[in-house]
C-alpha cells in the first residue's frame, strides 16, 4: 500500500477494475453490482492491496448515494410521493420495527448485554438502499410493485434514521448540545421552504441565465453544485444528506429543468454508486473473516435469516405474489451502509467496544456481498419453480386453439382487446404483476413470467396455439424468443413487434411470418393529418401515405436482402431515397395538375 | 334537420372546375346538408350507421358525382353497398327511405353528342346513369329530374355561372 497514491494513479486503479470486473460479471449474469464489490475485494488492502485510504473513498463515494436519493425525488413529484405514503409509514414501519425487536432478542439470546443488542440491531435493521435500488434497475425493476415497496421501506429507513442519530448522544455520556425542539423542527421547515421557493422563483432565472452561455460544463457543475448544497444545508439542519437531497428532489420534481438536472446528475451518480461498491468490496477485512469464519457467517445467515422472513411475512401482508415476497426478502435482507454510520457512532458514543464495532461492520458488508449472489440464486432455481407453482395455485389450464399474446403492455393490450371484442381465446403472458391481477379480474387466463423462457411457454399451451403474438418490449428478447420459439414449435406462426428496420429483417430471418414497426404506423396516421392540415383533400393525403408505406415496405425488403453489408446498405439507402422522392413528386404533380377534371 | 342531402363523390374536388363551384354554392344554402364522402371516409371505409341516419332524416337524397368510367366514382358505390342494407332500405325491413325524393347530379368530360348511339360512347349519359335510378327506385324513393352537365371540363365562365345559378334554382325548389 503506497500512502503517496496520486489522485489519478488512484482512478486509474478504480476504473481499470471496474472497467474489467463489471461487464465480465454482467456477462457471467451475476451483475453489476457484484462485479463491483469483487473489483472492490480484489483491488483492496484484503485482495492485491493496490490501493489504500478506504474510509476516505467510502466517505466519498457515499455522496453516490445522495446523488441517486436526489434522482428519485426527482421522479417523485409530491403527489406521487404522497401515494406511497402507506408503503413507507406501514410497511417502512413495520420492517424497521419487527427487525429491531427481532434482532435485538437474538443479540440477547446470543449473550449481548441489552444496550449492545438494541444498538447492533438498530444499526443492522437497516438495508442498503444502493444495494437494493440498483439491482432492481438493473432487473428493470423499479416501476414495479417490488420497486416501490422497496423504495418505500428504504424511505422509511432513512427517515427513522435521523431520531436514532439523534437520540444516541442524547442517552450517551455527553448529552449533545444540539438545540433540538421546537427549534429544530422550526430549522427544517425554514429550509424546506427556502428550497421550495428558490425552485420555483430562483432556479429558473439562473438556469436561463447559465443556458445563456452555451457552455454545458457550466450547467452541469450548476447541477452539482445545486445537489451538494442542499444536501449539505439539509445536514446542518439535522437531516441526513441523502434524505434531503431526496426531499430537494421531489421539491424540484415539477420544475421545468428537472429533466435537464436528470441528464446532469446521472453519470456522476452512476459511477459514484460505483464506486461505492468498489469502496464496500475494498472495506471487506478478509483477515477478520479468516480469524472466525463460522461465527461471521453464522451470524450474517441468521441476520438474513430474520430481515428475510420479516419481510416475506410484510410482503405477504401487502398483497404480493408469492416471487415477489421472496423478491422483496432478498433486497432488503442485507445490513445497509446506514450500518457504518450507526456503529461507528455508537462505538464513539462507548456503547459498543471497538473489536465489536469491526465485527459489525464487517457482518454488514458481508451480507451486502450475499444480496446479488441470492438474487442471481433466486433468479435461477426458486422462481422458475415458483412460477409453476403460481400458475397450478391459480388452476389455468392452458387454452388450446387460442392466441397467445406475450408482452401485454400498451403495444399487447390493443391487439388482445381486438382478440377478445371477437371472443377468440387469449393467452396473456407478463411479467408485470399488476397488469396480471388486473387481467385476472377481467376473466383472462394470464400467465406470470418471462415469455422468453421456453417452459413458460409451453405451460400456456404454446403446443396448442394458433399463433404466437410477440409484442414484448426489450427488441433483443423478443428476437431470442422468436428463435426459439420457430425452432422447437415451427408451426406456429409467430407475428412480431418491431422496433426498426433493422429489427424486421433479422425477425423474418428468425422464422417470424411477419413484423411491423410499433411506431410506423402512427407516425405515418400523423403525417397523413399533416398532409390534410397542409391543405391536401383527406382521399388524397390517405392515397399519397398509402403510397408512402407501399414504397418504405417494398424498400424494407429488399434492404433485409441486402444483409449486414453497411456500405451496400448505405447506397442503397441512398438511392432509395432520391427514387422515393421521384415518386412520390412525380406523382404529386400528377395529381395536383389544374385540372381538365370535371 | 335538412330536408335535403347531398351525397358528393369527388375524389379530386379542388381539380373540378364544375363540381366544385357546384357544392360550395350548395353548401351556402341553410336546408342543404352535403356529405362529402372522401372527406368524411378517406379510406373508404364509410360509418353505415352516421349515413343511414342522415339518409333517414332526409326528403331528398341527392347523388352528386363526376362521371368515370361511365360510372360514379368508386366511393359512390361503396356508399350503396354498405348503406342501403336490406334492414334499412328494402326488403322485409325499415324501408326507411320509401318515398323520399331523388336526384342525380351528375357531369361529364365527354360531349353530349359523344354520348349518343352515333358518337364514341355509344349511349345517351342517362342510360349509363339507369343503375343508380333503378337502385332509389327498388328502394322506394322517388326519381325526379336528373341535373345533368356534359362537356362539364371545358366549360366558358358565363356556362359555368348559368350551371351555378340553375343548380341553385333545383336545390331551392326541392326545399319546398
Amino acid at each position: 500500500m503506497e500512502a503517496d497514491q496520486t489522485f489519478l494513479e488512484g482512478a486509474l486503479i478504480y476504473l481499470a477494475a471496474a472497467v474489467v470486473a463489471v461487464p465480465l460479471f454482467k456477462r457471467l449474469g451475476l451483475g453489476a453490482v457484484l462485479g463491483y464489490l469483487v473489483a472492490g475485494m480484489a483491488i483492496g488492502p484484503s485482495g492485491l492491496g493496490l490501493i489504500g485510504g478506504v474510509d476516505a473513498t467510502l466517505q466519498f463515494s457515499e455522496f453516490g448515494v445522495v446523488l441517486l436519493m436526489f434522482l428519485i425525488g426527482l421522479e417523485l413529484n409530491p403527489a406521487k410521493l404522497w401515494q406511497l405514503r402507506k408503503p413507507i409509514f406501514g410497511l417502512g414501519s413495520a420492517q424497521v420495527l419487527f427487525s429491531v425487536l427481532a434482532l435485538t432478542a437474538a443479540g440477547l439470546f446470543l449473550g449481548l448485554s441489552f444496550v449492545v443488542a438494541i444498538a447492533a440491531a438498530t444499526a443492522l435493521a437497516m438495508s442498503s438502499t444502493p444495494i437494493a435500488l440498483q439491482s432492481l434497475e438493473e432487473k428493470g425493476l423499479a416501476g414495479s410493485t417490488v420497486g416501490k415497496l422497496s423504495f418505500s421501506t428504504l424511505l422509511f429507513q432513512d427517515i427513522a434514521v435521523i431520531p436514532v442519530l439523534a437520540l444516541v448522544p442524547l442517552i450517551g455520556m455527553e448529552a449533545s448540545s444540539d438545540a433540538g425542539g421546537l427549534l429544530g423542527a422550526f430549522r427544517i421547515l425554514a429550509v424546506l421552504v427556502l428550497i421550495v421557493a428558490g425552485g420555483r422563483y430562483l432556479l429558473r432565472p439562473v438556469f436561463r441565465f447559465i443556458a445563456a452561455t452555451r457552455l454545458r460544463e457550466v450547467f452541469t457543475a450548476f447541477s452539482l453544485l445545486l445537489v451538494i448544497g442542499t444536501g449539505l444545508l439539509m445536514q446542518q439542519v439535522g437531516i441526513s444528506m441523502a434524505l434531503g437531497t431526496f426531499l430537494a428532489g421531489v421539491l424540484l420534481a415539477e420544475s421545468e429543468y428537472r429533466h435537464e438536472l436528470e441528464l446532469n446528475i446521472e453519470p456522476f451518480k452512476g459511477l459514484l454508486l460505483g464506486l461505492f461498491f468498489i469502496a464496500v468490496g475494498m472495506s471487506v477485512d478478509l483477515s477478520l473473516l479468516l480469524e472466525k469464519p463460522l461465527q461471521i457467517f453464522g451470524v450474517i445467515v441468521g441476520l438474513l435469516l430474520i430481515k428475510g422472513v420479516i419481510l416475506y411475512g410484510l410482503g405477504t401482508f401487502a398483497g404480493l405474489l408469492r416471487q415477489d415476497r421472496m423478491l422483496l426478502a432478498i433486497l432488503l435482507a442485507q445490513g445497509g451502509e446506514f450500518a457504518f454510520v450507526l456503529i461507528s457512532l455508537v462505538q464513539t458514543e462507548g456503547f459498543i467496544s471497538g473489536e465489536f464495532a469491526a465485527f459489525l461492520v464487517v457482518v454488514a458488508t458481508f451480507s451486502m456481498l450475499f444480496t446479488p449472489v441470492l438474487l442471481l440464486l433466486n433468479e435461477r432455481f426458486l422462481q422458475p419453480m415458483a412460477g409453476s407453482a403460481e400458475e397450478r395455485e391459480t388452476d389455468i389450464v392452458a387454452n388450446e386453439n387460442h392466441v397467445i399474446v406475450a408482452g401485454y403492455g400498451r403495444f399487447g393490450q390493443i391487439i388482445g382487446r381486438l382478440m377478445t371484442s371477437l371472443r377468440i381465446p387469449v393467452t396473456v403472458i407478463d411479467h408485470d404483476p399488476n397488469h396480471i391481477e388486473m387481467l385476472r379480474k377481467f376473466g383472462f387466463k394470464v400467465f406470470y413470467g418471462d415469455a422468453s423462457r421456453l417452459d413458460l411457454l409451453e405451460a400456456a399451451g404454446v403446443a396448442k396455439a394458433k399463433l404466437l403474438i410477440l409484442a414484448i418490449d426489450d427488441a433483443q428478447t423478443l428476437l431470442e424468443t422468436a428463435e426459439m420459439v420457430a425452432r422447437h414449435y415451427p408451426d406456429v406462426p409467430i407475428l412480431a413487434r418491431a422496433k426498426n428496420r433493422g429489427d424486421i429483417g433479422r425477425l423474418l430471418e428468425a422464422g417470424v411470418k411477419d413484423a411491423r414497426r410499433e411506431l410506423f404506423s402512427a407516425s405515418l396516421e400523423i403525417g397523413e393529418l399533416a398532409l390534410v392540415e397542409l391543405g391536401y383533400s383527406a382521399h388524397q393525403a390517405f392515397k399519397t401515405v398509402q403510397k408512402f408505406r407501399g414504397y418504405d415496405e417494398k424498400a424494407l425488403v429488399a434492404v433485409a436482402s441486402l444483409g449486414d453489408d453497411e456500405k451496400l446498405l448505405i447506397d442503397y439507402a441512398a438511392r432509395a431515397r432520391q427514387q422515393l422522392e421521384e415518386l412520390m413528386s412525380a406523382d404529386q404533380e400528377e395529381l395536383s395538375k389544374p385540372g381538365k377534371d370535371w | 334537420m335538412k330536408p335535403v342531402v347531398i351525397i358528393f363523390a369527388h375524389p379530386s374536388p379542388k381539380r373540378s372546375k364544375l363540381n366544385l363551384p357546384l357544392i360550395d354554392a350548395a353548401k351556402s344554402l341553410d336546408h342543404v346538408a352535403v356529405r362529402d364522402l372522401y372527406e368524411l371516409y378517406p379510406n373508404l371505409h364509410i360509418d353505415t350507421q352516421m349515413e343511414q341516419d342522415a339518409a333517414r332524416q332526409a326528403e331528398t337524397i341527392v347523388f352528386q358525382f363526376p362521371i368515370h368510367w361511365f360510372s360514379a366514382p368508386a366511393i359512390l358505390k361503396e356508399w350503396q353497398d354498405s348503406v342501403l342494407t336490406s334492414s334499412f332500405a328494402y326488403g322485409n325491413g325499415e324501408r326507411a327511405l320509401v318515398d323520399k325524393r331523388f336526384m342525380l347530379v351528375a357531369s361529364s368530360g365527354g360531349s353530349a353528342s359523344s354520348y349518343s348511339q352515333k358518337g364514341r360512347h355509344g349511349a345517351s349519359l342517362a342510360s349509363y346513369l339507369a343503375p343508380f335510378e333503378q337502385t332509389a327506385r327498388f328502394c322506394g324513393m322517388k326519381p325526379q329530374e336528373n341535373f345533368i352537365v356534359q362537356n362539364a371540363g371545358d366549360l366558358a365562365q358565363y356556362e359555368l355561372e348559368q350551371n351555378i345559378q340553375a343548380y341553385k334554382n333545383r336545390l331551392m325548389f326541392l326545399g319546398k
